[in-house]
């Protein structure tokens, strides 16, 4: 299992070869810790030079060459260390943007570079007269090569991964804000929608109801315009406002009793709130949707029809709000993309005006059909009733 | 001429008192045309369809069970289609470049007047029907602008018992499944919750561009993956939005996370 360290980390400039053992991947990158991780790959070079001469010279002391290989480690070391420091801060946007095989160029030129100082200075440490003239001879420069490409190949192993996982990342990552953006933009365009109107649909089929009782029975035909002027003005200050669960309760009683006109026997409604929920301030178009929900997916597509029951209840410092109907039920798969019922839009709006406080919850309604549930933290509704009923009364001052 | 022979017709509404109101106009601009059934929906079209023969047929376009487009398509080619809707402009423009009849809701007696003349027409002199294959399959690919689904199934709902309750989770809040003996374990924000589907079949119902195989056991939902990490070895591991666990990729699938 990767540390979290190391998912918050995937640049790769900055990648220190003491990585190559894992456990030294749990610690976050910083200067400090890089330093340090410089000051223990030295040692372990020493220690592994130290022990590489002693058995090729037996007659070595370990002590005389573990001090010899550690002071030219450490001077190698922090010497490559200081200039891959001054290197990535004076080309930092150059090594970020280069390809891989710039990059790796770079990770094999600044070592060697750096080594022939960091000889130099050991040389100087440990008093050795001599050193400058072997350290540039053909053989010490060749295997001085070597050794370098062999470290800088290790390095490469730790860093090619890790920005492969780092594109790999940015990849899905552009790819999701995409996505998000688009389905954003389109639950917007159908928010606005449903706020802005009635749907087409229902409205030219009610109006086609009307035509066709105006001769037979005015009076229903009068009721029927009323319930539909009552609609349209409730729907059109519907979404501009917080208002009460009673304006919002009053919106769905005119929608549904236009539905059960037109449906006829097929739909069998009740809404069950009582008076003292009814004057609660809750956000706007919270149970239209899901009522419009129950009828087009529910009870339309179902050749009998069924039962839909809009109600409100208290349970404990929360406010329950139930759409239940005893329709087809929600169909477990669907043509198209999303679950088709805008719920994903409902709790986002509900997760920013309450961040985890508020839930939506879809249940099978035995024997049949879908009830959806919104919970509200009491509380936080009558606050925000205070504050828009304080706000209703400044205005209308 | 029809030799004397009475000309029929249905008309299909969910709705019984358009369905009535269209009749009684049809009684009034065409009297000798009998009505010989009203259907309430998709099923009941289809079966007085079948049983009754008629010459025409006037069809409302959402109704229960069967769609009037789907009613249409089993019928035979010798039946004179009028489609009926309140609203769909895309449909609409559809029969307008089919020559397909359609009367919208609210009916107008001048419109209606329009449709019985061609109808009377065509029928009396025994013209063949409009073909309605074209149109049809127009209509299927225009059918999500039609409110009418349409494309590959998919899974958008996964039924979890939580208790003596049967919760519906959206197949969008689903963050992984994981294959779980018998079991698939279905991970959400919330928790976890079991469900008897295997996943193999589970992978068959999901969108393949949403829902990503990442190892023998576990299925992602890519909206939920935060980052991807590549260790030395080459091992994957997703971590996710709304979870604090991660989830390792296997080799067979890494290659889906490799750079582009």
């Amino acid at each position: 299992m990767p540390s979290p360290a190391q998912n918050a980390a995937p640049e790769c400039a900055s990648t220190h070869p003491l990585e190559l053992i894992p456990y030294f991947r749990r610690f976050r990158q910083s200067v400090g810790r890089d330093l340090a991780y410089t000051f223990i790959w030295n040692t372990l070079i020493a220690l592994v030079f130290a022990l590489v001469s002693i058995v090729l010279d037996p007659k070595a002391s370990f002590g005389t060459e573990l001090r010899a290989t550690f002071v030219f480690a450490q001077c190698i070391g922090f010497m490559i260390h200081a200039c891959l420091l001054v290197g990535d801060r004076t080309f930092a946007r150059g090594i970020k943007n280069a390809g891989m095989a710039m990059r790796t160029a770079y990770y094999a030129v600044v070592p060697i570079v750096a080594i022939f100082p960091g000889y130099l200075l050991g040389f100087k440490i440990l008093d050795m007269k001599n050193g400058a003239t072997w350290l540039f001879t053909p053989s010490s420069i060749a295997s001085i090569l070597a050794m370098s490409l062999l470290l800088t190949g290790l390095m490469l192993l730790v860093f090619i991964p890790r920005e492969r996982a780092a594109r790999a990342a940015a990849t899905i990552a552009r790819e999701q804000a995409r996505v998000a953006a688009a389905e954003k933009d389109a639950a917007n365009a159908r928010y606005q929608l449903l706020e802005a109107q009635v749907e087409p649909h229902f409205l030219y089929n009610t109006l086609a109801h009307v035509v066709s009782l105006v001769d037979g029975e005015p009076a229903v035909a009068k009721r029927m315009i009323e319930r539909l002027i009552a609609l349209l003005r409730a729907t059109a200050s519907a979404a501009s406002t917080t208002g009460t669960l009673g304006s919002q309760v009053e919106l769905l009683r005119a929608y549904l009793e236009i539905l059960a006109l037109r449906m006829g026997p097929r739909l069998d409604w009740r809404i069950d709130v009582p008076a003292d929920l009814a004057a609660l301030r809750v956000p706007p178009m919270l149970l239209q949707p899901l009522v419009e929900n129950a009828i087009k997916h529910g009870l339309e597509p179902k050749i009998d029809g069924g039962t839909l029951a809009v109600t409100a209840r208290r349970d404990g410092s929360r406010l329950l709000l139930e759409v239940a109907d005893t329709g087809g039920g929600i169909r477990a798969t669907r043509r198209g993309v999303g679950s088709g019922l805008g719920l994903a839009n409902l709790r986002a709006r509900l997760a920013a005006l309450y961040r985890d406080g508020a839930s939506v919850t879809i249940v099978d309604n035995a024997p049949h059909g879908t009830r959806v549930t919104i919970a509200l933290p009491q509380d936080t509704s009558a606050a925000a009733g205070n504050a828009g009923a304080t706000l209703a009364a400044a205005t209308s001052a | 001429m029809n030799g004397g022979r009475r000309i029929t017709a249905i008309i299909a509404d969910d709705e019984p008192r358009l369905a009535d109101y269209l009749a009684a106009r049809l009684a009034a601009l065409w009297p000798e045309l009998v009505i010989a059934g009203v259907a309430a929906n998709g099923p009941e079209a289809k079966a007085l369809i079948d049983a009754e023969a008629p010459d025409i047929a006037f069809l409302d376009i959402r109704m229960p069970g069967l769609t009037g487009l789907e009613v249409a398509r089993s019928a035979g080619a010798d039946l004179h289609v009028v489609f009926v809707t309140a609203f769909d402009q895309y449909a609409v423009d559809a029969f307008e470049r089919a020559a397909v009849d359609y009367v919208l809701k609210p009916v107008t007696d001048e419109r209606l007047a329009q449709t019985v003349a061609r109808l009377r027409k065509r029928v009396e002199a025994a013209l063949p029907a409009p073909a309605l294959g074209g149109l049809l399959a127009t209509l299927a690919q225009l059918a999500p602008q039609l409110g009418l689904e349409a494309g590959t199934e998919r899974l958008a709902w996964i039924r979890a018992s939580v208790g003596t309750q049967v919760k519906l989770i959206a197949v969008d809040d689903v963050c992984y499944f994981q294959a779980n003996d018998k079991y698939t374990s279905v991970f959400t924000q919330e928790g976890e919750a079991l469900i008897r589907t295997p996943l193999r079949e589970l992978a068959s119902q999901l969108d393949p561009n949403r829902f990503w195989q990442v190892h023998r056991g576990t299925i992602v939902n890519l909206a939920h993956v935060a980052t991807t990490t590549r260790d030395l070895a080459g091992r994957v591991t997703l971590a996710l939005k709304t979870r604090a666990e991660t989830v390792a990729v296997s080799r067979a699938f890494a290659h889906r996370f490799r750079q582009m």
